[in-house]
């Protein structure tokens, strides 16, 4: 079945369709929602929420572009609402953070995908957020000053804390030449 | 831009993760699917709600415009010529017989008219104006059916105006009988078999009402890891007050049935009472101490004391319910009592909230968080007892307490807590006949 179809099949509310379609996406979404989350209860519920939207709003997706790009969008904003209702003790942007070293004890060789995502849900909420926006999802710092309502060297300060954290925590770990800035 | 591209640690992330895939979740597609049903379910129970009253509304007006009561009839025997048509009632000696040759037979009912006038009326027109014992046109051949029938009679086979023959028809019809045309109300009712209450208390209500209550709150950890949290919450939220206040319209039926739609506002307050680290207190010690040579000597002693800070925050769940209530009621003299059950609706589920985070066990702002909290609370269920005084011909206070159970949690499935509550209260209302 093509994309098209089976979205057409999902508006008509096929279960069959609806099932396929969850779980062509939903793997590479809830890794999405990991980095924008705590824990992993946290993502699964704006997964859940996210993909509510997804089906409901399904009708007015018009073919134009990558579906999966328009299932993203909609994952990243309902985990931003979601940070934007919920107050964060001790995680607010512009605090110096740094937590105190302790070097995860993993050779190179591990230095894999799920690695690198523990490393992002250690960061405090705003540097997370700040990173994943930029550095993965390829937003521009005005573009996250206006999806967070903060300002733009704000962002750019929570990036470069961001960074600063993951190189600190990389560096043992990794070839020196290649994290360098 | 040239910063993005350069920065290894953005590339080292963003190669790793940007299309990092996991295993599916699949246990929750229900929850998704099932949410979407459940918006569903909410259209729907209100259509149905609404369907439910417009009927009962109209039910109502169609029995007291009196669509079942007994009339006089006439036929119209089809395919008759006046020459050959016959009287067939003893009050009517002659038919009615239209231009159109077509004959009507005239039978008067047991129910004498209260007000006969001055016209010979189809069944439309009849039921409309009320006249009693009207007349029912039995449409065997309909051309004259809607039409306003010119007559003749037919002895003479003349056509005469409308008028004439609607005075004598009346005449004929008052004549040989001995009908009182004018009796006392009680008497109709008696002969259509209405009973006192419907003549007395059946109508269109409208009502207002407030209420004190009581929200009963439970607590329903869904995995025993998070009873510790279960315990932590129950300990820092208190109950401090709840309260409703609605208006409604009520249309109660002569038979003693009645129904009930409105608008209720709910707010169940909580108090959540947590510490948050401590604080200092100077507290200055006098001791008095009495010297042999008789005096007294204050020495004064500074001691810093840390305490527990304790915080309050107040927590606030508020609700629009639509209920629709089917009830009998039953009235003696001034006092009314009845009762009632049916479906509440949530339209509109708000809270204003912090408390314990599940993670953390910090205090957190979960106001309208709809990760936390569902975006409506589907139906609820209401029934309870109502006590009426009438004080005037229109007015009445009313007194209804009721209970009311919400079967879905306040919170998401995915929440680590079930929240429910029962709400019981006592509602005081004025209610005022409109119809």
């Amino acid at each position: 079945m093509t994309e098209k179809e089976l979205i057409q099949q999902c508006i008509l509310e096929d279960r069959g369709s609806q099932e396929e379609l969850f779980r062509r996406y939903a793997g590479k979404m809830l890794a999405v929602c990991i980095r924008y989350t705590r824990h992993r209860m946290e993502a699964e519920d704006v997964l859940q929420d996210a993909f509510i939207k997804v089906f409901d709003n399904l009708e007015k997706y018009e073919f134009k572009g990558s579906f999966e790009g328009w299932i993203r969008r909609i994952v990243v904003n309902t985990a931003l609402k979601k940070q934007t209702r919920k107050s964060y003790k001790n995680e607010l942007y512009g605090v110096d953070y740094v937590p105190e070293g302790s070097q995860h004890p993993r050779a190179i060789a591990s230095l894999n995908a799920d690695y690198l995502l523990e490393l992002i849900q250690e960061l405090p909420m705003g540097y997370k957020t700040v990173f994943n926006l930029y550095a993965i999802e390829g937003y521009s710092h005005k573009e996250i000053a206006e999806a967070l309502g903060i300002g733009e060297s704000t962002s750019r300060s929570q990036l470069a804390k961001a960074r600063a954290i993951l190189q600190t925590r990389i560096a043992p770990l990794y070839d020196e030449k290649m994290v360098k800035r | 831009m040239m910063d993005k591209q350069n920065n290894s640690i953005d590339k080292l992330f963003r190669e790793h993760l940007a299309d990092h895939e996991m295993e599916p979740p699949m246990h929750l597609l229900d929850g998704i699917l099932s949410d979407k049903k459940d918006k569903r379910g909410i259209v729907w129970w209100g259509l149905l709600g609404g369907i439910a009253m417009l009927v009962g509304i109209g039910f109502y007006f169609y029995a007291a415009t009196g669509g079942e009561q007994p009339v006089a009839s006439v036929k119209v025997l089809a395919g008759k010529k006046a020459a050959t048509a016959k009287t067939v009632t003893n009050t009517v000696e002659k038919p009615i017989i239209t231009n159109e040759g077509t004959v009507l037979e005239v039978i008067p009912v047991s129910t004498p008219p209260a007000k006969v006038k001055n016209t010979i009326v189809t069944e439309r027109q009849q039921r409309r104006e009320q006249v009693t014992p009207s007349i029912m046109v039995v449409p065997v051949a309909s051309p004259i059916r809607q039409t306003p029938v010119s007559v003749a009679i037919n002895e003479n086979n003349k056509t005469i105006p409308q008028t004439a023959v609607a005075v004598a028809l009346i005449q004929k019809l008052k004549a040989p009988s001995s009908i009182d045309f004018n009796p006392p109300l009680e008497t109709l009712l008696q002969k259509t078999d209405c009973s006192k209450f419907g003549k007395e208390y059946a109508g269109i209500y409208g009502g207002i009402n407030v209420s004190i209550d009581m929200a009963q709150r439970r607590f329903i950890s869904k995995d025993e890891v998070f009873d510790s949290y279960l315990e932590a919450r129950e300990e820092s939220e208190q109950q401090f007050s709840a309260y409703s206040v609605g208006a409604d319209l009520t249309a109660l039926f002569k038979s003693g049935l009645f129904v009930t739609a409105g608008l209720d506002y709910h707010q169940i307050s909580e108090k959540l009472i947590y510490q948050n680290g401590f604080k200092r207190i100077t507290v200055i010690e006098e001791t008095e101490i009495h010297n042999p040579n008789g005096t007294t000597t204050i020495v004064r002693d500074t001691v810093v004391k840390q305490i527990p800070r304790i915080l309050s925050d107040k927590n606030k769940y508020q609700l629009v319910q639509l209920p629709m209530m089917l009830g009998y009621e039953i009235n003696a003299q001034n006092f009314s009592m009845s009762f009632y059950g049916g479906p509440t609706l949530n339209l509109l589920f708000r809270q204003q909230v912090k408390f314990f985070s599940p993670d953390d066990l910090v205090v957190t702002d979960y106001s309208n968080d709809h990760k936390v909290f569902r975006e409506r609370l589907g139906i609820g269920w209401r029934m309870g007892l109502g006590f009426g005084y009438r004080i005037s011909g229109r007015h009445q206070i009313t007194f209804r307490p009721y209970l009311q159970i919400n079967p879905k949690s306040f919170t998401r499935d995915a929440f680590p807590l079930q929240q429910k509550y029962i709400i019981t209260g006592l509602r005081l209302g004025w209610k005022t006949r409109l119809r």
